[in-house]
Protein backbone atom coordinates (compact mmCIF):
# COMPACT_ATOMS: atom_id res chain seq x y z
CA UNK A 1 0.00 0.00 0.00
CA UNK A 2 2.87 2.33 0.90
CA UNK A 3 4.65 1.66 -2.38
CA UNK A 4 1.41 2.13 -4.20
CA UNK A 5 0.81 5.47 -2.51
CA UNK A 6 4.37 6.59 -3.19
CA UNK A 7 4.02 5.68 -6.83
CA UNK A 8 0.75 7.50 -7.05
CA UNK A 9 2.26 10.63 -5.49
CA UNK A 10 5.10 10.57 -8.02
CA UNK A 11 2.66 10.26 -10.84
CA UNK A 12 0.47 12.96 -9.44
CA UNK A 13 3.44 15.19 -8.87
CA UNK A 14 4.30 14.80 -12.54
CA UNK A 15 0.74 15.47 -13.56
CA UNK A 16 0.48 18.43 -11.25
CA UNK A 17 3.49 19.95 -12.90
CA UNK A 18 2.09 19.04 -16.24
CA UNK A 19 -1.30 20.55 -15.62
CA UNK A 20 -0.29 23.45 -13.40
CA UNK A 21 -2.64 22.31 -10.67
CA UNK A 22 -0.98 24.47 -8.09
CA UNK A 23 -2.64 23.12 -4.93
CA UNK A 24 -1.60 19.65 -5.78
CA UNK A 25 1.84 20.68 -6.88
CA UNK A 26 2.32 22.25 -3.49
CA UNK A 27 1.34 18.99 -1.84
CA UNK A 28 4.08 17.25 -3.72
CA UNK A 29 6.56 19.96 -2.62
CA UNK A 30 8.25 20.25 -5.97
CA UNK A 31 7.43 19.77 -9.56
CA UNK A 32 9.01 16.72 -11.05
CA UNK A 33 11.31 17.98 -13.78
CA UNK A 34 10.65 16.57 -17.16
CA UNK A 35 11.76 17.27 -20.64
CA UNK A 36 9.35 17.45 -23.46
CA UNK A 37 10.65 16.82 -26.93
CA UNK A 38 8.82 19.26 -29.19
CA UNK A 39 6.81 17.40 -31.78
CA UNK A 40 7.38 17.87 -35.48
CA UNK A 41 4.07 19.56 -35.91
CA UNK A 42 3.30 22.75 -34.10
CA UNK A 43 -0.04 21.52 -32.91
CA UNK A 44 -0.62 20.99 -29.21
CA UNK A 45 1.59 18.19 -27.98
CA UNK A 46 -1.02 16.83 -25.67
CA UNK A 47 -4.62 17.79 -25.23
CA UNK A 48 -7.73 16.47 -23.71
CA UNK A 49 -11.32 17.48 -23.21
CA UNK A 50 -13.36 16.59 -20.14
CA UNK A 51 -17.07 16.28 -20.65
CA UNK A 52 -19.70 17.21 -18.08
CA UNK A 53 -20.51 13.58 -17.56
CA UNK A 54 -16.94 12.89 -16.55
CA UNK A 55 -15.90 11.15 -19.73
CA UNK A 56 -12.86 12.35 -21.60
CA UNK A 57 -11.98 12.63 -25.25
CA UNK A 58 -8.81 12.75 -27.32
CA UNK A 59 -6.38 11.94 -24.58
CA UNK A 60 -3.27 9.88 -25.20
CA UNK A 61 -2.18 7.48 -22.51
CA UNK A 62 -2.73 9.13 -19.20
CA UNK A 63 -1.59 6.64 -16.64
CA UNK A 64 -2.62 8.18 -13.40
CA UNK A 65 -6.07 7.78 -12.04
CA UNK A 66 -6.93 11.25 -10.92
CA UNK A 67 -10.21 12.57 -9.73
CA UNK A 68 -10.73 16.25 -9.21
CA UNK A 69 -13.67 16.75 -6.93
CA UNK A 70 -16.02 19.68 -6.94
CA UNK A 71 -14.57 20.93 -3.68
CA UNK A 72 -11.20 21.40 -5.31
CA UNK A 73 -9.63 18.41 -3.57
CA UNK A 74 -8.15 15.64 -5.58
CA UNK A 75 -8.79 12.01 -5.02
CA UNK A 76 -6.50 9.18 -6.01
CA UNK A 77 -7.67 5.89 -7.28
CA UNK A 78 -4.94 3.33 -7.01
CA UNK A 79 -5.52 -0.22 -8.02
CA UNK A 80 -8.93 -1.65 -7.22
CA UNK A 81 -11.61 -2.24 -9.75
CA UNK A 82 -10.95 -0.08 -12.77
CA UNK A 83 -14.00 -1.35 -14.51
CA UNK A 84 -16.66 -0.65 -11.99
CA UNK A 85 -15.13 2.11 -9.90
CA UNK A 86 -16.42 5.65 -10.19
CA UNK A 87 -13.57 6.46 -12.58
CA UNK A 88 -13.63 3.29 -14.55
CA UNK A 89 -10.72 2.59 -16.79
CA UNK A 90 -8.46 4.76 -14.69
CA UNK A 91 -9.42 7.73 -16.76
CA UNK A 92 -9.50 11.23 -15.51
CA UNK A 93 -12.83 12.72 -14.67
CA UNK A 94 -13.35 16.19 -13.43
CA UNK A 95 -15.73 18.57 -11.99
CA UNK A 96 -14.65 22.11 -12.49
CA UNK A 97 -11.50 23.02 -10.64
CA UNK A 98 -12.53 26.58 -11.21
CA UNK A 99 -15.59 26.36 -8.96
CA UNK A 100 -16.11 29.23 -6.62
CA UNK A 101 -17.19 28.86 -3.04
CA UNK A 102 -20.89 28.14 -2.80
CA UNK A 103 -21.09 26.81 -6.32
CA UNK A 104 -19.46 23.51 -5.66
CA UNK A 105 -21.93 21.46 -7.57
CA UNK A 106 -21.64 23.28 -10.86
CA UNK A 107 -19.94 21.31 -13.58
CA UNK A 108 -18.17 22.61 -16.63
CA UNK A 109 -16.12 21.05 -19.41
CA UNK A 110 -12.37 21.50 -19.04
CA UNK A 111 -9.72 21.50 -21.69
CA UNK A 112 -6.16 20.88 -20.75
CA UNK A 113 -2.90 19.98 -22.44
CA UNK A 114 0.48 21.23 -23.58
CA UNK A 115 0.78 23.76 -26.37
CA UNK A 116 3.46 25.92 -27.95
CA UNK A 117 4.14 29.32 -26.46
CA UNK A 118 3.47 31.91 -29.13
CA UNK A 119 4.90 35.35 -29.64
CA UNK A 120 3.79 38.21 -31.82
CA UNK A 121 6.10 40.37 -33.86
CA UNK A 122 5.39 43.44 -35.94
CA UNK A 123 7.37 43.58 -39.17
CA UNK A 124 7.58 46.71 -41.29
CA UNK A 125 7.89 46.48 -45.06
CA UNK A 126 9.19 49.60 -46.77
CA UNK A 127 8.67 50.51 -50.41
CA UNK A 128 11.96 51.92 -51.64
CA UNK A 129 12.63 52.82 -55.24
CA UNK A 130 10.13 50.30 -56.51
CA UNK A 131 11.32 47.51 -54.24
CA UNK A 132 9.88 46.13 -51.03
CA UNK A 133 12.33 45.79 -48.16
CA UNK A 134 11.15 44.05 -45.00
CA UNK A 135 12.71 44.45 -41.59
CA UNK A 136 14.26 41.28 -40.24
CA UNK A 137 12.34 38.67 -38.34
CA UNK A 138 13.35 38.01 -34.72
CA UNK A 139 17.01 37.07 -34.62
CA UNK A 140 17.80 38.61 -37.99
CA UNK A 141 19.45 41.94 -38.69
CA UNK A 142 17.17 44.64 -40.02
CA UNK A 143 17.61 46.01 -43.50
CA UNK A 144 19.71 49.16 -43.50
CA UNK A 145 17.96 52.27 -44.75
CA UNK A 146 20.43 54.90 -45.82
CA UNK A 147 18.05 57.51 -47.14
CA UNK A 148 14.62 57.82 -45.50
CA UNK A 149 13.60 60.13 -48.33
CA UNK A 150 13.56 57.14 -50.69
CA UNK A 151 10.73 55.49 -48.80
CA UNK A 152 7.58 55.66 -50.92
CA UNK A 153 5.33 53.60 -48.74
CA UNK A 154 5.25 51.22 -45.85
CA UNK A 155 3.04 48.64 -44.27
CA UNK A 156 3.14 46.54 -41.17
CA UNK A 157 2.44 42.93 -40.71
CA UNK A 158 1.64 41.13 -37.49
CA UNK A 159 3.35 37.78 -37.21
CA UNK A 160 2.35 35.14 -34.70
CA UNK A 161 5.06 32.56 -34.42
CA UNK A 162 5.90 29.70 -32.06
CA UNK A 163 8.82 30.32 -29.75
CA UNK A 164 9.88 26.70 -29.44
CA UNK A 165 8.80 26.60 -25.81
CA UNK A 166 5.71 24.89 -24.45
CA UNK A 167 3.24 25.51 -21.65
CA UNK A 168 0.59 23.48 -19.95
CA UNK A 169 -2.93 24.80 -19.66
CA UNK A 170 -6.31 24.15 -18.12
CA UNK A 171 -9.13 26.12 -19.67
CA UNK A 172 -12.87 26.18 -20.02
CA UNK A 173 -12.46 26.90 -23.71
CA UNK A 174 -10.33 25.02 -26.23
CA UNK A 175 -7.35 26.65 -27.92
CA UNK A 176 -8.03 27.97 -31.41
CA UNK A 177 -7.58 25.40 -34.17
CA UNK A 178 -4.60 27.27 -35.61
CA UNK A 179 -2.80 27.61 -32.30
CA UNK A 180 0.88 26.84 -32.76
CA UNK A 181 0.92 27.74 -36.43
CA UNK A 182 2.79 30.65 -37.96
CA UNK A 183 0.39 33.27 -39.24
CA UNK A 184 0.74 36.75 -40.65
CA UNK A 185 -1.80 39.49 -41.19
CA UNK A 186 -1.57 43.05 -42.39
CA UNK A 187 -2.02 45.89 -39.98
CA UNK A 188 -1.94 48.85 -42.33
CA UNK A 189 -0.27 50.04 -45.50
CA UNK A 190 0.40 53.26 -47.33
CA UNK A 191 1.86 54.31 -50.64
CA UNK A 192 0.98 53.03 -54.12
CA UNK A 193 4.39 51.57 -54.89
CA UNK A 194 4.32 48.95 -52.22
CA UNK A 195 0.88 47.69 -53.05
CA UNK A 196 1.79 47.57 -56.73
CA UNK A 197 4.81 45.49 -55.91
CA UNK A 198 2.76 43.14 -53.80
CA UNK A 199 0.29 42.61 -56.61
CA UNK A 200 2.94 42.18 -59.26
CA UNK A 201 4.84 39.64 -57.26
CA UNK A 202 1.87 37.59 -56.09
CA UNK A 203 2.65 33.94 -56.37
CA UNK A 204 6.38 34.45 -56.13
CA UNK A 205 8.50 34.34 -53.03
CA UNK A 206 6.88 37.64 -52.18
CA UNK A 207 3.78 35.64 -51.38
CA UNK A 208 4.85 36.43 -47.85
CA UNK A 209 3.42 39.84 -48.56
CA UNK A 210 0.01 38.49 -49.52
CA UNK A 211 -2.48 40.74 -47.75
CA UNK A 212 -4.10 39.06 -44.80
CA UNK A 213 -2.74 35.70 -45.77
CA UNK A 214 -2.47 32.99 -43.22
CA UNK A 215 0.61 31.05 -44.16
CA UNK A 216 0.29 28.13 -41.85
CA UNK A 217 1.00 25.62 -44.56
CA UNK A 218 4.39 26.02 -46.15
CA UNK A 219 5.67 28.08 -43.23
CA UNK A 220 8.53 25.66 -42.79
CA UNK A 221 9.83 26.66 -46.21
CA UNK A 222 9.36 30.34 -45.67
CA UNK A 223 10.79 30.62 -42.20
CA UNK A 224 13.25 27.77 -41.80
CA UNK A 225 15.29 29.68 -39.25
CA UNK A 226 12.26 29.84 -37.01
CA UNK A 227 10.91 26.40 -37.55
CA UNK A 228 13.91 24.14 -37.47
CA UNK A 229 16.50 22.61 -39.68
CA UNK A 230 16.27 22.81 -43.42
CA UNK A 231 14.71 19.87 -45.15
CA UNK A 232 17.36 18.07 -47.14
CA UNK A 233 14.98 17.21 -49.93
CA UNK A 234 15.07 19.23 -53.11
CA UNK A 235 11.92 21.19 -53.84
CA UNK A 236 10.22 21.25 -57.24
CA UNK A 237 12.83 23.79 -58.35
CA UNK A 238 15.54 21.19 -57.88
CA UNK A 239 16.93 23.38 -55.11
CA UNK A 240 16.81 22.57 -51.42
CA UNK A 241 14.65 25.04 -49.54
CA UNK A 242 13.67 27.03 -52.63
CA UNK A 243 10.41 26.42 -54.44
CA UNK A 244 10.05 26.77 -58.19
CA UNK A 245 8.01 29.93 -57.66
CA UNK A 246 10.73 31.47 -55.54
CA UNK A 247 13.41 30.35 -57.98
CA UNK A 248 11.47 31.87 -60.89
CA UNK A 249 10.90 35.13 -59.05
CA UNK A 250 14.58 35.39 -58.27
CA UNK A 251 15.48 34.66 -61.88
CA UNK A 252 13.03 37.30 -63.13
CA UNK A 253 14.58 39.89 -60.86
CA UNK A 254 18.13 39.09 -61.94
CA UNK A 255 17.33 38.80 -65.64
CA UNK A 256 15.66 42.19 -65.27
CA UNK A 257 18.96 43.91 -64.49
CA UNK A 258 19.88 46.34 -67.23
CA UNK A 259 23.03 48.26 -68.08
CA UNK A 260 22.53 51.20 -70.43
CA UNK A 261 19.08 49.94 -71.28
CA UNK A 262 20.30 46.50 -72.30
CA UNK A 263 19.76 43.22 -70.44
CA UNK A 264 22.90 42.59 -68.43
CA UNK A 265 22.52 38.88 -67.69
CA UNK A 266 22.67 35.98 -70.09
CA UNK A 267 22.35 33.03 -67.70
CA UNK A 268 21.86 32.12 -64.05
CA UNK A 269 22.75 28.77 -62.52
CA UNK A 270 22.57 27.61 -58.94
CA UNK A 271 25.27 25.44 -57.45
CA UNK A 272 26.55 24.50 -54.00
CA UNK A 273 24.75 22.92 -51.08
CA UNK A 274 21.26 24.05 -52.08
CA UNK A 275 21.79 22.53 -55.50
CA UNK A 276 22.87 19.24 -53.94
CA UNK A 277 26.63 19.68 -53.68
CA UNK A 278 28.48 17.16 -51.59
CA UNK A 279 31.70 19.16 -51.54
CA UNK A 280 31.59 19.95 -47.85
CA UNK A 281 30.38 16.50 -46.91
CA UNK A 282 27.73 17.87 -44.57
CA UNK A 283 24.81 15.98 -46.04
CA UNK A 284 22.96 19.08 -47.17
CA UNK A 285 22.54 22.75 -46.40
CA UNK A 286 21.74 24.18 -43.00
CA UNK A 287 18.73 26.41 -42.50
CA UNK A 288 20.84 29.49 -43.11
CA UNK A 289 23.08 28.18 -45.89
CA UNK A 290 23.25 30.65 -48.74
CA UNK A 291 22.02 30.06 -52.26
CA UNK A 292 25.11 30.06 -54.49
CA UNK A 293 24.51 31.22 -58.05
CA UNK A 294 26.62 31.91 -61.12
CA UNK A 295 25.43 34.98 -62.99
CA UNK A 296 26.93 35.23 -66.45
CA UNK A 297 26.91 38.68 -67.99
CA UNK A 298 26.22 39.76 -71.51
CA UNK A 299 29.14 41.33 -73.34
CA UNK A 300 27.53 44.76 -73.13
CA UNK A 301 27.63 44.70 -69.32
CA UNK A 302 31.17 43.35 -69.02
CA UNK A 303 32.91 46.61 -68.18
CA UNK A 304 33.76 48.39 -64.91
CA UNK A 305 30.66 50.56 -64.87
CA UNK A 306 28.48 47.60 -65.83
CA UNK A 307 29.97 45.49 -63.05
CA UNK A 308 29.22 48.22 -60.51
CA UNK A 309 25.62 48.46 -61.68
CA UNK A 310 25.11 44.70 -61.68
CA UNK A 311 26.69 44.42 -58.23
CA UNK A 312 24.41 47.08 -56.83
CA UNK A 313 21.30 45.46 -58.32
CA UNK A 314 22.31 42.02 -57.10
CA UNK A 315 22.68 43.51 -53.63
CA UNK A 316 19.14 44.82 -53.63
CA UNK A 317 17.70 41.60 -54.98
CA UNK A 318 19.73 39.60 -52.47
CA UNK A 319 18.47 41.73 -49.61
CA UNK A 320 14.87 41.15 -50.62
CA UNK A 321 15.42 37.45 -51.05
CA UNK A 322 17.08 37.18 -47.67
CA UNK A 323 14.28 39.18 -46.09
CA UNK A 324 11.74 36.74 -47.44
CA UNK A 325 13.66 33.49 -47.12
CA UNK A 326 16.02 34.01 -44.22
CA UNK A 327 19.15 33.06 -46.11
CA UNK A 328 21.28 35.02 -48.57
CA UNK A 329 22.03 34.72 -52.25
CA UNK A 330 25.76 34.49 -52.90
CA UNK A 331 26.59 35.27 -56.53
CA UNK A 332 29.66 34.60 -58.64
CA UNK A 333 29.62 36.96 -61.61
CA UNK A 334 31.09 35.52 -64.79
CA UNK A 335 32.54 37.56 -67.63
CA UNK A 336 31.99 36.22 -71.15
CA UNK A 337 35.18 35.33 -72.95
CA UNK A 338 37.12 34.38 -69.82
CA UNK A 339 37.67 30.77 -68.75
CA UNK A 340 34.63 29.63 -66.81
CA UNK A 341 34.78 29.06 -63.08
CA UNK A 342 32.49 26.06 -63.35
CA UNK A 343 35.17 23.38 -63.88
CA UNK A 344 36.69 24.50 -60.58
CA UNK A 345 33.45 24.06 -58.65
CA UNK A 346 33.62 20.45 -57.60
CA UNK A 347 31.03 17.89 -56.65
CA UNK A 348 28.10 20.13 -57.45
CA UNK A 349 25.27 20.09 -59.94
CA UNK A 350 24.49 23.30 -61.82
CA UNK A 351 20.80 24.06 -61.93
CA UNK A 352 19.58 26.78 -64.31
CA UNK A 353 17.26 29.36 -62.78
CA UNK A 354 14.46 30.08 -65.21
CA UNK A 355 11.98 32.97 -65.03
CA UNK B 1 48.60 39.77 -68.19
CA UNK B 2 49.86 40.55 -64.66
CA UNK B 3 48.70 43.91 -63.48
CA UNK B 4 50.59 46.02 -60.93
CA UNK B 5 47.28 47.50 -59.80
CA UNK B 6 46.36 44.17 -58.18
CA UNK B 7 49.02 42.63 -55.95
CA UNK B 8 48.30 39.42 -54.09
CA UNK B 9 50.10 37.88 -51.15
CA UNK B 10 49.10 34.53 -49.68
CA UNK B 11 50.68 33.54 -46.38
CA UNK B 12 53.03 36.50 -46.85
CA UNK B 13 54.29 35.32 -50.23
CA UNK B 14 53.58 36.91 -53.58
CA UNK B 15 51.06 35.06 -55.73
CA UNK B 16 49.46 35.57 -59.15
CA UNK B 17 46.21 37.50 -58.64
CA UNK B 18 44.78 35.80 -61.74
CA UNK B 19 44.76 32.57 -59.77
CA UNK B 20 42.51 34.07 -57.10
CA UNK B 21 38.86 33.12 -57.02
CA UNK B 22 36.66 35.27 -54.76
CA UNK B 23 33.56 33.78 -53.16
CA UNK B 24 32.34 34.56 -49.66
CA UNK B 25 32.06 31.76 -47.15
CA UNK B 26 31.00 32.47 -43.59
CA UNK B 27 32.76 29.31 -42.56
CA UNK B 28 35.67 28.96 -45.00
CA UNK B 29 36.17 25.46 -46.29
CA UNK B 30 38.85 24.26 -46.13
CA UNK B 31 40.27 27.68 -45.20
CA UNK B 32 43.58 27.73 -43.38
CA UNK B 33 45.35 30.47 -45.36
CA UNK B 34 45.42 34.24 -45.18
CA UNK B 35 45.66 36.65 -48.08
CA UNK B 36 46.41 40.31 -48.56
CA UNK B 37 45.31 42.01 -51.74
CA UNK B 38 46.62 45.50 -52.51
CA UNK B 39 44.64 47.31 -55.20
CA UNK B 40 45.44 50.59 -56.88
CA UNK B 41 42.93 50.29 -59.70
CA UNK B 42 40.80 53.44 -59.80
CA UNK B 43 37.53 51.69 -60.74
CA UNK B 44 37.80 49.28 -57.84
CA UNK B 45 38.80 52.04 -55.42
CA UNK B 46 35.81 54.11 -56.51
CA UNK B 47 33.47 51.21 -55.89
CA UNK B 48 35.04 50.47 -52.52
CA UNK B 49 34.58 54.12 -51.64
CA UNK B 50 30.87 53.86 -52.45
CA UNK B 51 30.40 50.68 -50.46
CA UNK B 52 32.61 51.33 -47.46
CA UNK B 53 34.12 54.83 -47.40
CA UNK B 54 37.67 55.80 -46.55
CA UNK B 55 39.43 54.32 -43.55
CA UNK B 56 40.02 50.95 -41.97
CA UNK B 57 37.03 48.66 -41.63
CA UNK B 58 36.87 45.47 -39.60
CA UNK B 59 34.11 43.08 -38.59
CA UNK B 60 32.25 43.79 -41.79
CA UNK B 61 28.71 42.54 -42.19
CA UNK B 62 28.68 39.23 -44.07
CA UNK B 63 26.45 40.66 -46.79
CA UNK B 64 28.97 43.43 -47.47
CA UNK B 65 31.83 40.94 -47.60
CA UNK B 66 29.89 38.74 -49.99
CA UNK B 67 28.91 41.66 -52.18
CA UNK B 68 32.39 43.10 -52.53
CA UNK B 69 33.99 39.73 -53.21
CA UNK B 70 31.29 39.15 -55.81
CA UNK B 71 32.24 42.46 -57.43
CA UNK B 72 35.98 41.90 -57.13
CA UNK B 73 36.14 38.55 -58.88
CA UNK B 74 34.91 39.68 -62.30
CA UNK B 75 36.80 42.97 -61.92
CA UNK B 76 40.08 41.08 -61.53
CA UNK B 77 39.10 39.03 -64.56
CA UNK B 78 38.42 42.17 -66.58
CA UNK B 79 41.60 43.95 -65.58
CA UNK B 80 44.07 41.07 -65.28
CA UNK B 81 42.63 38.04 -67.01
CA UNK B 82 42.34 34.63 -65.45
CA UNK B 83 44.58 31.63 -64.91
CA UNK B 84 44.16 28.33 -63.17
CA UNK B 85 42.70 28.90 -59.72
CA UNK B 86 44.97 28.22 -56.79
CA UNK B 87 43.30 30.20 -54.01
CA UNK B 88 39.77 31.15 -52.99
CA UNK B 89 39.31 34.39 -51.05
CA UNK B 90 36.52 33.55 -48.61
CA UNK B 91 36.29 36.50 -46.22
CA UNK B 92 37.22 40.14 -45.87
CA UNK B 93 38.38 40.47 -42.30
CA UNK B 94 39.87 43.90 -42.79
CA UNK B 95 39.50 46.53 -45.49
CA UNK B 96 41.58 49.69 -45.55
CA UNK B 97 40.84 52.34 -48.11
CA UNK B 98 42.76 55.50 -48.83
CA UNK B 99 42.45 57.84 -51.80
CA UNK B 100 44.60 55.67 -54.03
CA UNK B 101 45.02 52.30 -52.35
CA UNK B 102 42.70 49.57 -51.18
CA UNK B 103 44.06 46.78 -48.99
CA UNK B 104 41.99 43.71 -48.27
CA UNK B 105 42.92 41.03 -45.74
CA UNK B 106 41.08 37.84 -44.99
CA UNK B 107 40.94 34.08 -45.01
CA UNK B 108 41.42 32.10 -48.17
CA UNK B 109 41.33 28.44 -49.06
CA UNK B 110 43.73 26.52 -51.23
CA UNK B 111 42.14 25.11 -54.34
CA UNK B 112 41.22 21.49 -53.67
CA UNK B 113 41.21 19.19 -56.64
CA UNK B 114 38.80 16.29 -56.90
Amino acid sequence: MGACLSSAIRRLSFLAGLLCLWPFAALAHSRTPFSLVPPQSQKPAFSSRLEKDGSRQESPSLLASLHIRGDGQIGIICGGDHINSMDSGGRLSAQSALNTLGQDNSTKNLYFGIAPVMQTYIQTIYGINGLSVPTGMPGEPDSVLTNPGDITGQSQRLWTIPTGQYFSYVSQTPLPDNWGQTTASWINSSGPDLMDIQLKEAGSYFKLLGAGAAIASGAEELLPELLGAEASVAADSGLIGVTSGESSALARQIYGIQVNGQPAVSSIEAFGSRAGSTFRGLGGPSATSDLDIIVTLNESAANPAGLATVNSELNEIGAMFQGAKGFPVNPIVEIPGLPSVKPSLLQTPFIPLKP
Amino acid sequence: MPNADFLLNVQGKSADVRSLMCHFQQDPHPGGLTYELTIRDSDTIREAGKQFGLGKHQRLDSRKQSSFLSYLFPMIGLKCGRSEFRFWANTIDELELSADTLILKGVCSPYVSA
